[in-house]
């Protein structure tokens, strides 16, 4: 028979032998439709929104060409250079500042100040629907919602902005070069370029981004344009983007979003397999008479194989297209989502290689979890259908078998690696996702020792419940590691929350400063001394000069041409703060070199954070070159300290220069002070009139902040979670169908034998009870120590135990197991007991 | 048509090795009809599983049909038992997910053959259920679920039948009515009939009387006490 024939004879009998089986492959089903519909849902989403900004990456740029600076507006006559004639070009400036209302009540704004041409590109939408040059003429602005509800404002009202005040013309409704995205200091304010001169915000050295967009004659390409820039401006304090570079920048939030959404689902089939596998175990156990009959006619093993992994692979089919059609529904509900929850609207499309991508891991999953036990029953000797003395089943595949499943589970982690936008921490998935398996299963291991080792203790239920959980063949120990899976994740993401809440709600402000500032000029810092000492209980921590500029050399070579560890590549993207100093910063250490004299005033000096020394690969001696403000400097590094430890929330920076170097450069100052909760109104208020450019940052608003943006995060890594224990629970509901035959029988004869409806109640509850109970406790145990490993191994904060979470999580794994035993339970007590015993 | 050797058979148990069949010897002509009687656990079935490849003995040589089992592997048996030989079970063994008519068609299916319905049709009505071939087992009596098994055992044309108690589980009409059916399909087309029952009546409707007592075969002539006791 042909290879073809065979096979098309194997899923006919295969599909036969489904008859009648109707709803024993719920779980199977359930299982994959969930984790093919969540890895494919993820996968097109990601893929819109990539389409989305490809498509949009203009608008989103705000033209074909950005060139972006820090603090300073490029010169005139650089300008005048780069500009290719029939250009158009408008300029956008960014800051942040403080905005009050006419109660005095302060907000820091992220405020964008706009000339005539804005928007170069797209479409500003208002509410009431307005042109934005009506809008923000005479002193006018335009706010986010947010703005005016946290300010108690309302649409012509009026708010005090440096030294002018301004006058709310309308609502944003759309910002067309907005990206989207989880976190920013303050809503947004748009107002024109004048207004920002008359409030006189902009001191020299203040923070603030200058961006000027360029829209470009036809017959010029805006990335070859942007090449060309590179090359003929080297070192230039600014940074030209086109189009192909916006992409990139929002992806790496997205594509981690993708990643983190994408292995949750693979998760839930990883752990729904397990219920797949006992469906599959379960199904082959009630065929074992078939299959020997198949043989008695002359079926070989191989032909026993085909047709039921041709059956498998039916409903494997059958489970992926379901999934297939849920993920291409689910992308509809982020039409649902607030805008701005997403950076940019996903672009709604079919797209095929995350469907495929879905349908492989689906199907691939099913085969890994399938294999096994279809191997088992290939072996399946016809000479059981003669008598019941025969040996006991084989226990392990024939080599050939095995050899298979490891191909299949090395395709399978191939396809978590290349499933994943960050295939890096795809990979990364695999070794946990391997040690976690490893971890679940040998404490599982270990608590079925301890059952059959004190198994003989305790009353009749208990003694029946711990011998289920080792006897040949029982499920119980796939549904412990199944639900456990699901439990050590939800305990793991419990506990982290728990205390990152308790780090930032709770230790961060009694040892960080309430007050941050930027923007003090030179001359205000006797100003803001006086402000302080007029509140009481105000103290001035710390007082630092502080610079913008960004790195372009390292070694002599241009950046981009230096290979920079990813850990650190976010400090050569934008410009970053630097500061000088004569002496080491209070609280630094030194891992290499030596600082410069106090009053060194020889050739630039840069002190620099150790990460960054890794990260670039330089070390004492090397140099790195800053554009400061249009200004080359080429700074050798004299000292390297160790890692910057921002816990204490004090000001810090990665790079330090010696002062004569940058004294004369224009610059401002920032600052940090302590003060009592109740001062905290008072001073911002004092600030606000009396140093109106300088911008306070309430310690209490970025917590608050936090832990509106933590909670948001949580929200979504439980609902994770959840679909994660689902599959748990998927297993779990494989394990009672596959107990299901023997507790029927089981109940039987002991009914048979005189026992009472209660007590056979009670011996399958204490059953789901020490399972619940092993699975909370396994998925507890490592559930805590992941959390342990973030916390303190990776972001190197106190790990304290969350009991509150952690019991909660536990007592609701144990209440739910009970509860779908106790349903499932409720039919099979009430069996009567001449049947069952006639069929048996 | 076989020729058994010094056949032993001695199976793994819980409670240690279980030795079953202890040297038997047999020979039958093609075309003979053999009928073997003796007590439960006497060793009639696993002598029968021996004889269909389906179990291999411990030690001694199977001989069927030209072929030496010993020396094929367990598809290479299967394809034997495809080929070759037809099983009539006790409890027929018909696939509960399958139509009568697909029960049939399966060796043949199996087998690779082209026309297999028709022919399975054919059988089903030699059997005298064609009006049943959509039927499925379970809406089958007893009765004609041993029929369609019996078409099943037939459909490869095989050169043995092999039928294990085929009426222990019908009444007495019944059970005439299959083992009449089952008699002159192997006369019919000239099979060689191995028939393991309990029943003597049943037994001496076969050419050849055979006794199995504690894992050893004899002639039945040469059995000291009556049939009718050692058979019950």
């Amino acid at each position: 028979m042909s290879r073809l024939s065979a096979w098309s004879l194997a899923l006919r009998l295969a599909a036969r032998d489904l008859r009648g089986t109707g709803s024993s492959f719920i779980v199977l089903l359930a299982a994959l439709t969930l984790g093919v519909a969540i890895i494919a849902a993820v996968g097109i989403l990601n893929r819109g929104v990539g389409t989305a900004l490809s498509r949009d990456a203009r608008v989103l740029l705000g033209g074909d060409v950005e060139l972006e600076q820090a603090n300073a507006p490029i010169a005139e006559a650089d300008l005048a250079r780069i500009v290719p004639p029939g250009a158009e070009l408008g300029r956008v400036v960014e800051t942040s500042t403080l905005a009050t209302s006419a109660s005095e009540r302060s907000l820091a704004v992220s405020l964008k100040a706009v000339d005539g041409l804005y928007p170069l590109v797209g479409a500003v939408r208002l509410d009431p629907p307005l042109p934005l040059a009506e809008a923000l003429r005479d002193r006018g602005a335009v706010v986010e919602p947010a703005l005016l509800a946290r300010l108690g404002m309302a649409v012509g009202d009026r708010v005090r902005v440096g030294e002018v005040m301004v006058r709310i013309a309308a609502t944003l409704v759309r910002e067309p070069d907005r990206v989207g995205g989880l976190f920013s200091l303050g809503p947004r304010m748009i107002v024109a370029d004048a207004t920002l001169e008359a409030a006189r915000i902009l001191q020299p050295g203040a923070l603030a981004r200058y961006e000027y967009r360029l829209a470009l004659p036809e017959g010029i390409d805006a990335p070859g344009f942007v090449a060309e820039l590179a090359q003929r401006f080297p070192d230039a304090g600014w940074r030209a983007r086109s189009p192909r570079d916006v992409q990139p920048q929002v992806t790496r939030f997205t594509d981690r979003l993708a990643t983190f959404l994408t292995l949750a689902g693979l998760t839930a089939l990883l752990t729904g397999g397990l219920g797949i596998a006992l469906t599959i175990e379960t199904h082959l156990a009630r065929r074992t008479a078939t299959i020997a009959t198949l043989k008695c006619l002359g079926a070989s093993g191989a032909q026993v194989f085909r047709i039921y992994l041709g059956q498998v692979l039916l409903l494997a089919a059958a489970g992926t297209a379901l999934g297939l059609v849920l993920g291409l529904l689910l992308p509809l509900l982020t039409r649902l989502l607030p805008e701005g929850t997403l950076p940019v609207a996903p672009d709604p499309g079919l797209y095929p290689m995350p469907l495929l991508l879905a349908a492989a891991a689906g199907l691939v999953t099913t085969f890994v979890f399938a294999l096994w036990p279809l191997a088992i029953a290939r072996e399946i000797s016809p000479a059981g259908l003669f008598r019941a003395l025969v040996a006991p089943p084989r226990r392990w595949p024939r080599r050939s078998c095995l050899a298979l499943l490891a191909v299949a589970v090395l395709i399978l982690a191939g396809i978590a690696i290349i499933s994943v936008p960050q295939p890096g921490i795809g990979a990364w998935f695999v070794l946990t996702v391997a040690a976690a398996a490893l971890l679940l299963w040998g404490l599982t291991r270990l608590i079925l020792l301890g059952a059959r080792r004190f198994g003989h203790k305790g009353g009749f239920a208990l003694r029946l419940a711990l011998a289920n959980l080792h006897r040949p063949g029982s499920s119980s120990p796939r549904v412990i590691v199944g639900l456990g899976a699901g439990v050590t994740l939800l305990v793991a993401v419990a506990a982290l929350a728990a205390n990152l809440r308790r780090e930032i709600a709770d230790s961060l402000p009694t040892r960080a400063p309430a007050l941050y500032l930027i923007d003090i000029q030179a001359p205000q810092r006797d100003t803001l001394a006086a402000i302080l000492a007029e509140v009481p209980g105000a103290r001035l921590e710390q007082l630092l000069p502080s610079l913008r500029a960004r790195v372009v050399r390292i070694k002599g070579r241009p950046v981009e041409q230096v290979p920079i560890g990813s850990e650190v590549a976010w400090t050569v993207r934008r410009d970053r703060g630097l500061t000088y100093a004569a002496t080491m910063p209070e609280g630094s250490e030194l891992v290499a070199g030596a600082w410069w004299p106090a009053d060194y005033a020889g050739p630039p000096l840069v002190s620099i954070d150790e990460e960054i020394a890794r990260g670039y690969g330089v070390g004492i001696g090397d140099s790195l070159g800053f554009n400061v403000l249009g200004r080359l400097i080429e700074a050798r590094i004299a000292n390297i300290r160790r890692e910057v430890d921002w816990s204490g929330g004090r000001l810090d920076f990665l790079f330090i220069l010696d002062p004569a170097t940058l004294q004369g450069a224009p610059h401002s100052f920032v600052a940090s002070a302590g003060l009592p909760a109740t001062e905290e109104p008072g001073l911002l208020d004092l600030l606000a009139r009396r140093l109106p450019n300088v911008t306070p940052i309430s310690l209490r608003e970025i917590v608050a902040r936090a832990t509106e943006l933590l909670a948001r995060i949580e929200l979504a890594v439980m609902a994770v979670a959840g679909v994660t224990l689902s599959g748990g629970v998927l297993a779990l509901a494989g394990g009672i169908l596959a107990a299901r035959q023997r507790q029927r029988y089981e109940t039987v004869v002991l009914k048979v034998l005189g026992a009472r409806r209660a007590v056979l109640l009670r011996a399958f509850l204490v059953e789901y009870l020490v399972i619940g109970a092993a699975a909370a406790a396994v998925g507890g145990l490592l559930g805590s120590l992941a959390a342990w490993v973030v916390v303190d191994r990776v972001m190197h904060l106190p790990f304290s135990p969350a009991p509150f979470p952690l019991a909660g999580v536990l007592l609701l794994t144990v209440a739910a197991v009970l509860a779908v035993g106790a349903v499932s339970l409720w039919r099979l007590i009430g069996l009567p007991a001449a049947p069952v015993l006639r069929e048996a | 048509m076989i020729e058994l050797r010094d056949v032993h058979l001695t199976l793994p148990s819980a409670a240690g090795p279980v030795a079953i069949l202890r040297g038997v010897d047999l020979s039958v002509e093609p075309g003979a009809s053999v009928s073997v009687v003796g007590p439960s656990g006497s060793g009639k079935s696993s002598l029968m599983a021996i004889v269909g490849g389906i179990e291999r003995p411990t030690s001694g040589t199977v001989r069927i049909d030209g072929t030496d089992l010993a020396g094929l592997d367990e598809d290479g048996l299967a394809s034997f038992r495809l080929e070759r030989v037809g099983i009539l079970f006790q409890s027929f063994h018909l696939i509960p997910t399958m139509t009568a008519l697909e029960n049939v068609a399966l060796p043949l299916e199996l087998a690779g053959r082209q026309g297999a319905f028709a022919v399975a049709r054919s059988l089903l009505g030699e059997v005298g259920l064609s009006e049943r071939a959509a039927h499925y087992p379970g809406q089958l009596s007893g009765g004609e679920q041993q029929r369609v098994a019996l078409a099943r055992a037939l459909v490869n044309r095989p050169r043995l039948l092999l039928a294990d108690e085929p009426t222990g589980n019908l009444d007495g009409d019944t059970g005439r009515a299959v083992i009449d059916l089952v008699f002159a399909a192997a006369a019919a087309r000239g099979t060689t009939l191995l028939l393991i029952t309990h029943d003597p009546a049943l037994a001496a409707r076969c050419g050849r009387r055979m006794v199995m007592e504690r894992g050893r075969l004899h002639e039945a002539a040469a059995v000291a006490r009556p049939l009718e006791l050692t058979a019950r």
